[in-house]
This record gives C-alpha cells, structure tokens and sequence, in this order.
C-alpha cells in the first residue's frame, strides 16, 4: 500500500513493527540511526517515516528538524514514536516538526488510524 | 618605747601586709591568666570540634542529596530497562497472535493470548510501582495543558470498553454538555480515570458500570466533578479505610482472586491531590462502590503537594517562596522542608510583601525572571521597607545571556571577556542608523573601561565614561547617549538601579543598553551580592544542595549579626 521508512535503533522494535507494518501490506524500509533516518528519507522518499525520538548519532527531534527545513523532504509527513506518554515528550515533538506521535508500546491500531488520517492527507 | 619607734613598728607591719597582699594578687591574676589560657585552649578545641563536627554533617548531607539524585537516575533508567523487555514480550505475542490467524491456526491463540495478557499486566505493575517510587521520591512532576474534557472521556471511555465488556458489564456515560475546557495535567487526568475504571469493570461482573462527568461554576476555572460507579462487589467499612493507602489492597484475598498491585488508588488521590483536588468513595457491600473525584478545572496558582509542616519544635525556620512556576515551587518546597524549614507561598507582589511582613521570614527565595512576577519590582520593594529591608533574599535567575538582559530591560547582554568583534558587531545593531557613534561606558574598573574605549575609539566610535552608576546619571544628563555599555555590579549605586531609572526616564528609556557580567559570577561578585544581602542560583543548574547550604547561611548569619548593612 504504502512505503514507510521506520527509523528505530532498537533491534526488537524495529523487527516486531516492520513485520506487522509488512504484514498490512506495506513497504518497510528500517534505519538504525537519525543521521541514516535523515539520509534514507532524501533518497527513498517514503510515503511516511515513523521515526522513534531516542536514537543514537542524531536524535529524532533533530533529525525532524532537518527533514521538515529541507525542501526536498518537508512535505514528507513524520510520525514521532515516543516512550511512555510523557506530555512534555509529546509537546516536543511536535514543537520539531513532527505530524503527529504515538506512544510505546506501541497499539497496533491505534498507529495504524494515525498513519491513514497522514498518508489520506495531501 | 619612743614614739619613733612604734611608727617603726608600724611601719614594718604595713610592709609586710601589703607585700602579703602583692603576693596573693601575683598569684590571683596568675591563677586567672592560667585559667583564661586554659579557656582559649578549650574555646579552640570546641571550635574545632564543631567544625569538624560540621564538615560531617555536610558530607554527610551532600551524600544525601546525592543519593536522592542517584535515585532519580535509577528511577529512570530502570523505567526503561524494565519496560523494554517486556514490550518485546507483548509486541512478539501480538505478532504471533496474527500470524496464527494467517496461518489458520485458532487453536494458538489461547496460550499467545495468556503470553500477551500476562505481559500486560505485568507491564501495568512495572507503572505503578515507578509511579509510587517517583511519588515517595518527590520526583513526580506535573506538565499543565488546556484540553478539551469531553474529548478526554471520549478517549478513556474507548479505552476501557474492552475491559469493561470482558465481564459481561454495561457501560454508561453521562457527561453535562458544557465541561468546556480544562488547564491541568492532562495525562494524570486520564490515569485517574482510567485507573478507577478498570477497578470497576474489575470487580464488577454482568454488572453496570457507570460515568459521570459535570462542571460545578465555583471560583475561577470552575470545577470538574467526575463519578465512577458500578454494581459489584462493594466493601464492607474497614476495607474502604486505608482503601487509599499504598500497598494495603483491601485484603490478602482480593489480591488472590483480583490480582492487583494495591497501588493504583494510592497513585490516584496522589494525582487528585497534586491537581489541587481529591477523591472520595462510598460503598456498600455486596452492592457496588462510587468514586468521587473534583479537581479544579483551572490549576490554582499557588498550589504546592502538601507537605506536612515540620513540627513546631523542629522548625530550622520559616521561608517565603515567591516562585511562579509549580515544578520549582514545588522542588524547592519540598527540599526546604525536608530540611526543616516552615513553606509560605506567595505569587504576586502583592501577597509578597504582605505575607513577607506577617510572617517575618528568616529568608526570602525570588524568582527574578518570570515576566509575570517582576522580581525585580519585587526585590526593590523588599528593599526599600523598613520592616522587612533585613531579610536576606535568594535570587533565582537564568543567568543565561539573553534572560539576564531581557530580566533588567536591556537590549542585549555581553559576557567577559569581551570580544571587541562581537561588541563592535553589537553595538552597530543596536544604535539607531541616524545616531552619531556615541556611547556611554559604565563600569566601576578603570581597566575595563580604557579597554573598551580603545576598542570603540578606533572604530570612531565618541567614548564618554563613568565610573559609578551616580556619575552614570550625571552623563545621561548631560547628553543622551546612542548606547550604553552598563557594568550590573558597581559599589554604590549598581547597574540594577541605574537600569531602573534609565526605563523609567522618558527622555533615557529609548537608549538601547547593554550590560556586561561575567560568565560565571566571579567570587567578588557573589560576595559583593551577598553583601547587598542577595544570594544569586543559576535556574535550572542549581542543586537543592546549593539553595538549601544558602538558605541555612543566610538564616544563620541574620540570627548571629546583629546590624546589616543599610541599603543606600
């Protein structure tokens, strides 16, 4: 259905969404780090990142930060996947670009309406 | 005998009394110089012992403190630690759980569903106990946000259905149609809710379960009522007492048949409590249970956790916060009273200086750079009046470049050392264009002055000086300067003053200033600071250590001098 790029450092995350995101029928691309993030969503342009905000190399707030100033891959929309619904972790976010967020652990479900209301947009 | 010789006679027996005499006072005042030694001896063994006896105490205080912060950090690391695993366990169960509906094979599912349910309870323990850690370890911290409360209720009510329907229950809401609006925490409002009913649809089986939602107008803000009851199993009276006590479940058997940690409740009227409100609960045994919940619908200014007062005998001594913002009221609150000292709150200038005369304090703590509290005016107040001018004063400022001068009005702020690119660079800015290249040089330090003068002159830049903020005034009066460079820390009349009547002046206001600290205060600054009877705390990057150690000198010093300098 659609090309998602997930930018997740941790192993078993990364593993247990691409299968689950594979097996709605989407196209999963994975990065390990934001710098890969930032670099695979120029080149691939998905049609979403999921993009965990605790990353090594550069970390998802920045690496929002430059997708959303760059012209190329501003208007590429951003799901920011933070820990444990702390609401500052969730204004944060949103304050660098993110289109939205989702808590972890992540509800399948839930992740999946954010994602529609995105990809329907535009 | 001749007369000569009984004045003979005499006269030798005078001698000899008075040479008697001599020798006692000889031997008194030796007596008394041994003694005195012997007192200066024991005088400085004391001392020394109190001062060891001091460092011990410090030492053993900064351990304290250390460990609290040790805490913290192992609060949240294990937070995550222990979080990570187990979302591998209920994100894996949930896979396989799809892939055995691909593969067509149900008879999977119920030992996936047990794996996953099982993950999630213990996920739902693993929460709770960090929340009572952080509770107890006063790291619990409140993010206030406007929300819309029905929509609030629409997301817990969709939440809890599952749970609820999983024993046969009926669900019902009830929600008045204007609940508008509510400045809380958000995310503590939904646990709250989602907390009592998940207890109801717990214990209540083919039962009704029921949500109401109203918002009383009482005060500004309103209140929001919220009622969760249900048909269940109810409690007889002595297991709804202690009901919101940690860990003391209703009883041993509860726990057996209902699972639970016995946390939830205590976790809950916690939150109520940091909110400003409560909770309460009525039962009937073999009925069902209602539970009460009113919290503000605007968070009260003011607010603070309880924290029970030190006993009147312990009281180190009383301390008025004029602190805007909960998260640092409530910090310093509870680090204050940890060390014994007596809390009264203030946030407005008005309950300042008011409650600073009732109460008298031992130390006052001021935030310096809300907006909303204008410190600055404050402290001048404090300071001006004679019955409280005496009372040391804490600042809390960002000194950060760009708050410290925006806090004073300036236009801009330079640290030192100066870089002449960076002050040239600045200076242009900060004139007007039709100006004439003249600035005005306050500082009290002659080096510092002919520095800048040669930076500016040969730039063609039209140098004047004054080296006080008195004489500071004189030049403004003299002519109007383009800019102005101000040292904040001047004997005399310091660079605070002169800011204020600068500002204050309608012909000065317009002159664009900017003033010149030291990146870190340098120890002539602090002392020059606590000589004006002010301890300054970087916000943010201070430790409780540093603003507890200041507090306890501050009450100190007031308690063993007896003048203070007199402000000019």
């Amino acid at each position: 259905m659609a090309k998602i790029l997930l930018v997740e450092d941790n192993e078993l995350n990364r593993d247990m969404l691409s299968r689950r995101l594979t097996r709605q029928g989407h196209e999963v691309l994975v990065a390990h780090d934001g710098a890969h993030g930032v670099e695979m969503t120029a080149s691939e342009r998905p049609d979403l990142v999921l993009m965990d905000m605790s990353l090594p190399v550069l970390d998802g707030w920045e690496a929002t930060r430059r997708l959303k100033a760059a012209p190329a891959t501003r208007a590429i929309p951003i799901i920011a996947l933070t820990a444990h619904a702390m609401a500052a972790d969730r204004e944060k976010a949103l304050a660098a670009g993110c289109d939205d967020y989702d808590t972890k652990p992540i509800e399948l479900q839930r992740l999946l309406e954010k994602m529609q209301r995105l990809l329907h947009r535009g | 005998m001749s007369q000569i010789e009984q004045l003979e006679r005499r006269l030798e027996r005078e001698r000899r009394a008075r040479k008697a005499a001599e020798a006692i006072a000889e031997e008194k005042t030796r007596e008394i110089y041994e003694t005195n030694v012997r007192l200066q001896q024991l005088n400085n063994q004391l001392e020394e012992l109190v001062r060891q006896r001091t460092t011990e105490l410090a030492a053993a205080r900064d351990e304290a403190i250390r460990a609290s912060q040790a805490k913290s950090d192992f609060l949240a690391s294990m937070s995550h630690e222990l979080r990570t695993p187990l979302n591998a366990i209920i994100g894996y169960s949930e896979i396989l759980l799809e892939e055995a509906e691909d593969l067509v094979r149900p008879e999977l599912r119920p030992d996936l569903e047990k794996i996953r349910g099982a993950g999630k309870h213990l996920l739902g323990l693993i929460n709770d106990i960090l929340d009572v850690s952080k509770i107890e370890a006063g790291k619990m911290d409140l993010f206030l946000e406007n929300f819309d409360v029905a929509a609030l209720l629409s997301d817990v009510s969709a939440t809890v259905q599952p749970l609820i329907a999983k024993n046969s229950n009926v669900f019902e809401v009830h929600c008045d149609p204007d609940l508008g609006t509510a400045h809380s925490d958000q995310t503590k409002v939904r646990q709250i809710l989602l907390n009592l009913l998940s207890n109801a649809a717990k214990f209540t089986k083919q039962g009704r379960i029921k949500l109401t939602a109203r918002r009383p107008v009482r005060g500004d803000g309103g209140y929001l009522e919220f009622t969760v009851s249900d048909t269940g199993i109810g409690m007889t009276p002595t297991q709804v007492t202690g009901l919101f006590e940690a860990f003391s479940q209703a009883d041993a058997t509860i726990t057996r048949n209902y699972g639970g940690t016995g946390l939830g409740l205590a976790i809950t009227r916690h939150f109520c409590r940091m909110l400003g409100g409560d909770v309460t609960v009525t039962s009937e045994y073999g009925k069902g249970s209602t539970f009460t919940i009113t919290i503000p619908g605007a968070f009260p200014k003011a607010a603070m956790e309880p924290h029970p007062s030190p006993p009147e005998e312990c009281i180190a001594g009383t301390v008025l916060l004029l602190e805007d913002e909960y998260a640092t009221r409530n910090a310093l609150g509870q680090a204050l009273t940890q060390e014994g000292y007596r809390i009264v709150a203030a946030t407005s200038a008005d309950d300042s200086l008011r409650l600073a005369r009732e109460e008298k304090p031992d130390a006052i703590i001021l935030d310096v750079i809300n907006p909303e509290l204008d410190g600055w005016t404050i402290l001048r107040l404090l300071k001006t009046d004679l019955d409280v001018w005496d009372i040391p004063v804490i600042l809390i400022t960002a000194l950060g470049d760009r708050d410290m001068g925006f806090a004073l009005g300036a236009a801009e702020h330079l640290t030192k050392p100066i870089n002449p690119k960076e002050l040239l660079r600045l200076l242009a800015r900060v004139k007007s264009a039709e100006a004439a290249p003249d600035v005005l040089i306050v500082d009290d330090d002659q080096a510092t002055r002919d520095v800048l003068r040669r930076t500016l002159v040969k730039e063609n830049w039209t140098v004047r000086e004054a080296a006080s903020g008195t004489e500071a005034l004189q030049q403004l009066a003299r002519a109007t300067p383009a800019v102005m460079l101000l040292d904040l820390m001047m004997p005399g009349m310091d660079g605070f003053e002169v800011l204020r009547a600068v500002r204050q002046d309608a012909t000065w206001r317009d002159i664009p200033v900017v003033i010149v600290t030291s990146k870190d205060l340098t120890t002539d600054e602090l002392e020059w600071l606590r000589g004006h009877a002010m301890d300054v705390l970087q916000k943010g990057a201070y430790r409780r250590t540093e603003l507890v150690a200041a507090v306890r000198a501050m009450v100190e010093a007031a308690r063993s001098t007896s003048s203070r300098p007199v402000p000019t």
